[in-house]
Parts: C-alpha cells; structure tokens; sequence
C-alpha cells in the first residue's frame, strides 16, 4: 500500500511532446481512474508510474520516495495490461508463481498464495491450464492474479476490459470494485469508458490531449464539471449543449437562443456562451411558458426509460424520460421542456471554461 | 460444399500430379540405384537388376595411404565443422537478433542493412581473400577456420530470421516480466528463448545445412586427405578420367542421412501459434 505522487511530469516522443506536465497526487488506498478518449496519453502516464517508459521531465514518487531513476522491478508495483500478456508457454499456475519464484520465495510459500490467490478470483481448476486453454474472461483474471500475488504497493490496469464483451466486462467490473475493498491497494485504472471510470474510481482524473481537466470524484466530475470538454465526456447519454447569448436583465440576466427564453435571478457574464443540459435533466411540461421548446423526431424506448431525440432550434438535443412519459409525445411533433437552475450549466463559448455567475451584492 | 469435381478434370488433375512426381522422384530414385549397382558406370535407365551395398561398404571402409580410417576422420570433421557452426551461429544470432529486434542503440539500421548486404555475394566471391585471411591466420586445412568461415557466412541470414520471429513476440510479455522481476538476461531465456523455439529449431537446421553441405570454399581451403569434409571427399569419385558413378552416389546417400535424421529431430520443434493465448 502505497501513495503515489506524480510532479510535473512530462514525456515527448522525438519533437512530439504527449504530455506537457502532469500533477498528480494519489492517497493510499484510492481507487483512481485516469479517463480519457484514445490517444491522450493514458497509458504513457501509466507506463511512466510503472517505469517501463521514462519520463522526459519530472518526477514520480511512490510513498514519498522518488522512484523516477529506479527500474520497473524496483518499483514493487503490478501492471494488468490490455492484451492480458499472459505467459503462453506457461500454465496458469506457473503464470502466477512466476514473480514468486523470481524473488526466490521459499517453495511452500509460493504454494500457498497461488492457490489463495486462485481461489479468490476462482481459477482453481484451470491452474494446470495453458493460457490458450481459457476464455476472455479466465485470461483477465490470471492477469489479475499475476498482479495480487506479489502483494505489490501499486496495482496499474491499462484498459483491461476493454477486450471482453459487454456482459463480462459488466461481470468483472464488480469483480474489480469487490477485489478492491478486499485489498484495500492504491489501484491506478486506465479506461477510455466513462462508465467504468463511474462506476469503478473514488477519484477520476479525465485527460485529453495529455493534460488533466479535471480531478475529483465521480460525484463532483458528474455534477460540476470544470469545461465542456469534462461535461461532454462523463454522462451518458452525454450532455446536450446549446450556443446562446447572455444578456442583462434587471438584476440578473436572460439566456436566449432559438427555442430557448430563460430569466436567470443571478447575473452571469454578458454574450456568447454554451448552455450545457443533462438528457435527464429536460423535464418534459405542459406550461406554454415552459424556457425550452423543441420539435421531437425519434423516440427510442429502452425498458423502462426512453431518449427522445429532437433539436432545439437547429441543435439536436437528447432527452432522457420515463417510457410513459415518452409514449405521449409523437414524431414532428413540439416539445416544451422545463429545467431546475441547478441543472444549468454554462461555458466560455471560446475556452469552454465553466462559467460561474457573479456572486450577489455582498 | 464444393461441387466434386468432374471425372475428365480428376483425371487430368492425377495425371499432372503423376508427371511431376515422376520429375521430382527420378533424380533421387537413379542416385539410389547408382549406388545399389555394383558397376561404376553411368546409367540413364531405372531398371531392376542384381542389387547389392556393396558401394556403401566399400565408401564407408575407405583408407588413407597410411591405412588409417579416412571416412571416419572425414565424417568426423563434417560433423564437427557443421555441429560447432550451428551452436556458435545459433547462440550469436539468438543474442544479436534479440537485441537488434529489442534495443534501440546507434548503428542498429546501419547494422542490419549491412548483414543483408553481406548476403548479397556469393560465397565464391570471397574465396580468395578468405583465403589470405586463413592463410595469415594458419588456419587453412583446419576444422576450426572452416567453422569460422561458415559461421560468417550463416549468421547474417540466422539473425534476420530470428529477428524477424522475435519482433511477432509480443512486447507486452517483456514489459509484464520485467514488472514481475526479471532481469533483461531471465526475460531472454525464460520468455523469449522457449517461445522462439520454432525459428531456433529453422536457423539450427539451417546453420547445419550451410556448413554440411558447403563444397567450394572446402575445396578451397583444405588440400589435405585428412582435412576434407564429406562433400569435398565425395568429389574425389567424380575424376576427370574415370567416374567410380557407383561410389560417388552412395556416398551421396550417406551424406544426405544426417541432415535427414537433424530434420525429423527437430521437426516437432516446427510447430505455430507457440503465442497462442497469451495477447488477445
Ligand atoms: N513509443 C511511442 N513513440 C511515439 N509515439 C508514441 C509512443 N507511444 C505512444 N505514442 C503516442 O502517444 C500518444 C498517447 O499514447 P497512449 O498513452 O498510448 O494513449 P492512450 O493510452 O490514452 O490511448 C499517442 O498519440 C501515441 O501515438
Ligand atoms: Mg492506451
């Protein structure tokens, strides 16, 4: 168990810089998420944490101690990989006692924590299996168990679902978050899927173009997101944004756009901006003074909820809404839509900053 | 399913494979009854006639002047020039190979370029100025700069085709054992060694063949009795004046068997998919 802390950490490749410099602080025990659409650089921060790429700047520590000269196996860290990278001329057994053996662990010690640790994540059968002997799934957890019977400090997951299908990754998921509370490890996950990110993180760090844009809880990201960037990607479905136009308007001010009239009692910056609105957040209403209305074009009922799809002006927008609810509204036909102020969320047209309104005369 | 094919179409289809299987048989079938036949002379027919291994016996008993087993010393330095070439070339073309295919060092293109363009002469071509090089070095008519000489010419290929196996291995296994603990040396003999296995069990046969087989700088270099390899000694039944045809093929036989026997032992090393299972 272990924290670990990253301090201005930077890779290039040739000319081409990927990360510009990352700061990271990890409590022990977490359970953070790096997210991030592919190509931003996760799995170099990831590689650069487990010392098999270098980083050109910085420095990464591990429970205070720097460890950005000290080679992987130095580290006492674990890396599940995305291809599994399991030993194919190995059994499973032997996959799992490799580490152990390369310490030189007294034989019966070894022993022991394979078939503890076969057990836990229920591979005792296959222990005399060769890896092109097991399913998807079985591969993933010999790769995790490759990782747990080290005990390392730190366990590294780069995207280690994201090869299994949906069911199972759904399965392992929950396998994940239990091994997790088990263990009680710092775990650094990789995951380009935000759901797993949500479902999975105490803490989610969400990167793009290899720079942090926000770090905080799943809680905190889902309800406050710091740019569009954040907001567009945490959410699903992900969240509508409309460009509209903030004007003064008495004490406070008014948001217009086509399709779109709502008086704000705070006073938030004047002129363009972008109106960010969670699908679950557009609450369907029969008040013709409702602030949002919209054509409908296609309803698609999922069990028991339904997205609406519509535009709003010419911005398509989706909405999340109760099957019955979504029963009453047909195609081409007009929508109105009500929203609670809190459920606004309002960004620099240009940066994509989240804008915050003026705070009240004091 | 395939519709059968017509029987105007099979029977066209057998007979082609008939003519060529003749084509491809009838060398190795009149080298086998050359060397049955007790006659030295040359035949171009296959015809059953009085058999015997005679040829054989008297090939394998072949003395020198001073009556010592010629045949044994020769068949020894053959085995010895083509054992020794394999089990330098193999341990120098693993170690270059995995290090070209695994580091990034300075000269490591130039390098490669360079072995494939020692490939592009024919061994002839440097006969003579190996020739000055043994000759300076006294090792002419010696086991050991034959293996040299060999060994220059077949690690070059050795290397490009282990590293051409070793860059399939994926590099996810390297990195995931290194987190496990192992050292550069334990992650090349513990991972990449047992899965290149299929290339090794090819480069070894090869590496074998090359110096097996090789006849031109043999006879170039070595112009002692003693000295020769097989194929070098084969030649000695092949005068300008008389041809002992008899001889010279079964002599032919029993220089093919060894490479046979190398082929079949190592044949269960030549399997694919060695990666199976390990990288989705
Ligand atoms: N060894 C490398 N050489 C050059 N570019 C690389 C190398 N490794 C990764 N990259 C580049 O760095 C960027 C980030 O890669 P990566 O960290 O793998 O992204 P992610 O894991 O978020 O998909 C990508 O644009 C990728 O092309
Ligand atoms: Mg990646």
């Amino acid at each position: 168990m272990a924290s670990v802390t990253l301090r201005g950490v930077g890779k290039d490749f040739g000319a081409t810089t990927i990360l510009p410099s990352i700061d990271l602080e990890i409590a022990d025990g977490t359970f953070l998420v790096l997210v991030g659409p592919s190509g931003c650089g996760k799995s170099t921060v990831l590689r650069i944490v487990a010392g098999l790429e270098a980083a050109t700047r910085g420095d990464v520590a591990i429970d205070g101690e720097s460890v950005t000269d000290k080679k992987p196996r130095d580290r006492d860290v674990a890396m599940v990989f995305q291809s599994y990278a399991l030993y194919p001329h190995m059994t499973v057994r032997e996959n799992l006692a490799f580490a152990l053996r390369l310490r030189k662990d007294p034989q019966a010690a070894i022993d022991a924590r394979v078939a503890e640790v076969g057990e836990m994540l229920g591979l005792g059968a296959l222990l005399e299996r060769f890896p092109r002997q097991l399913s998807g799934g079985q591969r993933q957890r010999v790769a995790m168990g490759r990782a747990i019977v080290r005990r390392p400090r730190v366990f590294l997951f780069d995207e280690p679902l994201s090869t299994l299908d949906a069911a199972l990754r759904g399965k392992l998921r929950v396998e994940l978050k239990r091994l997790h509370q088990q263990l009680k490890s710092t775990m650094i996950y990789v995951t380009h899927d935000q759901i797993e990110a949500m479902t999975l993180a105490d803490q989610i760090v969400v990167l793009n173009g290899g720079v942090i844009q926000q770090h905080g809880t799943p809680d905190e990201l889902y309800r406050r997101p710091a740019n569009r960037f954040v907001a567009g990607f945490i959410g699903s479905p992900p969240m509508n944004f409309l460009d509209v136009e903030i004007a003064k308007d008495g004490d406070g001010s008014a948001m217009r756009a086509p399709g779109l009239e709502l008086r704000l009692p705070e006073r938030w910056p004047e002129g363009p901006a972008v109106l960010g609105l969670r699908p679950n957040d557009l609450v369907p209403s029969d008040d013709a003074a409702a602030p949002l209305s919209g054509e409908v074009d296609v309803v698609e009922p999922i069990g028991w909820e339904a997205h609406l799809h519509g535009r709003i002006g010419e911005t398509p927008v989706c909405a999340q809404l109760t099957a019955d609810v979504a029963r009453r509204y047909e195609p081409a036909s007009t929508i109105r839509f009500d929203i609670a102020p809190r459920a606004l969320h309002l960004f620099d047209r240009d940066s994509g900053a989240r804008l915050s309104a003026e705070a009240q005369d004091a | 399913m395939e519709k059968r094919a017509s029987f105007g179409r099979q029977a066209l289809r057998q007979l082609i494979l008939l003519i060529v299987s003749v084509i491809v048989i009838y060398p190795v079938l009149w080298v086998v009854q050359t060397a049955m036949t007790p006659a030295q002379e040359f035949r171009r027919e296959i015809a059953v006639s009085s058999w015997s291994f005679d040829n054989f016996r008297d090939v394998v008993s072949t003395k020198d002047a001073r009556g010592r087993w010629l045949f044994g010393r020769q068949l020894w330095n053959s085995l010895a020039v083509a054992g020794v070439t394999t089990l330098f070339g193999i341990f120098l073309a693993l170690t270059g190979a995995y290090a070209l295919s695994r580091f990034d060092f300075p000269g490591r293109e130039t390098g490669l370029a360079t072995l494939l363009v020692t490939q592009m002469f024919p061994g002839v071509v440097m006969a003579i100025p190996i020739y000055i090089i043994l000759d300076k070095l006294k090792l002419l008519n010696s086991m050991w700069g034959l293996t040299l000489v060999y060994s220059t010419t077949a690690i070059p290929f050795c290397i490009w085709m282990l590293k051409g196996y070793i860059d399939t291995i994926p590099k996810d296994l390297e990195e995931a054992a290194l987190l496990d603990g192992a050292t550069r040396w334990q992650i090349f003999t513990r991972i990449a060694l047992p899965l290149a296995r299929p290339a090794i069990a090819v480069t070894a046969l090869f590496s074998f063949m090359t110096a097996w087989n090789e006849f031109i700088l043999a006879a170039t270099f070595l112009n002692q009795e003693t000295a020769y390899t097989l194929p070098v000694a084969i030649q000695r039944y092949v005068e300008s004046e008389k041809t002992a045809w008899g001889h010279f093929a079964a002599a032919a036989i029993l220089v093919s068997l060894p490479v046979v026997a190398l082929f079949f032992a190592l044949q269960r090393h030549l399997v694919g998919g060695l990666t199976a299972g390990s990288v989705k």
